[in-house]
């Protein structure tokens, strides 16, 4: 399904997480400058977010932002190639304490058990 | 192919050297760059929808062979409305560093995009000598020897006048 500005979400950005060894330009974002989070290709040959390249072309007008080459919304390819490379490249835990590292498609459910993670208090209310 | 696809991102000569040469890269090549139907380098790279990257060749071949083709790597099938041209792939691989096809006499490194320029003045290049009626090729390092010495249609100073 097509994310749209009429769901009033916000478009999302590629992943914020620190990559070790550290992330190749090549799986960067040239928009949010992170990377790539669901990669479309475009036909001149250059990788954007889904949700980043979405919104440029909204609010930015009908241009790739890389080389200014006239790009419409239907000429942007899912890049699963990319997408796989990237899922499979290694992150560290965002939390402070915690030393696991993983593949980015495991990140999601390892933050979920993490003994590391902050958590509200039930009894104070309090982080 | 979806339409939107034929049109090429900027001008790719080195597809057309990639079928008439046997390139010798100067680094290993990496596994994305190597078509997993041919074993060769990847020639105008296309993306299918499991993300595996093939020759435009190859992929046609197997879309025209087969009513339900399917991926070599992981079996899924591939729809043409999902294959789209990959030019990000394709301008990696223009930017790989290969020896110049006219190895070794040539010790010269080139990026693959670069190698038609540099064809065009490679010493090691065997160029067809421009008199008319000698159908001879020599190296371009040899040429003006063979203009001068060699050819058997060169002009002569006439030993009478002077003049050619
Ligand atoms: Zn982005
Ligand atoms: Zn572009
Ligand atoms: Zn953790
Ligand atoms: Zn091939
Ligand atoms: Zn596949
Ligand atoms: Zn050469
Ligand atoms: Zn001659």
């Amino acid at each position: 399904l097509q994310q749209s500005s009429t769901t009033g979400q916000a478009d999302p950005q590629g992943y914020d997480v620190e990559f070790d060894p550290p992330l190749e330009s090549k799986y960067e974002c040239p928009i949010c400058l992170m990377a790539l989070r669901a990669a479309v290709q475009t036909p001149c040959g250059h990788r954007f977010c889904r949700g980043c390249i979405e919104k440029s072309l909204r609010d930015a007008g009908q241009k790739c932002p890389v080389d200014n080459e006239v790009l419409l919304e239907d000429q942007l390819f899912p890049d699963n190639f990319a997408k796989r490379e990237i899922l499979s490249l290694t992150v560290r835990c965002p939390n402070t304490g915690c030393s696991h590292k993983m593949e980015l498609r495991h990140l999601e459910a390892h933050v979920v058990q993490c003994q590391f993670a902050t958590v509200q208090c039930p009894l104070c209310q309090n982080d | 192919l979806s339409r939107q696809n034929s049109g090429a991102a900027g001008s790719w000569e080195f597809d057309v050297a990639l079928m008439t040469h046997v390139f010798k890269f100067v680094e290993k090549l990496e596994d994305q760059h190597v078509c997993p139907s041919c074993s060769r380098v990847v020639l105008n790279p296309h993306q299918t929808g499991c993300g595996h990257i093939f020759c435009y060749q190859c992929i046609r071949a197997f879309l025209d062979s087969d009513t339900a083709p399917k991926c070599p790597i992981d079996d899924s099938f591939i729809k043409a409305s999902e294959v789209f041209q990959d030019n990000c792939c394709k301008r990696e691989i223009s930017n790989l560093e290969i020896y110049c096809t006219n190895a070794p006499g040539c010790p010269k490194k080139v990026i693959l995009c670069r190698l038609q320029d540099h064809l065009k003045v490679c010493q090691y290049e065997k160029i067809l000598c421009p008199n008319s009626g000698c159908s001879g090729s020599v190296l371009r390092k040899d040429m003006e020897d063979h203009l001068t010495s060699q050819c058997p249609y060169r002009l002569e100073p006439c030993p009478h006048c002077k003049k050619h």
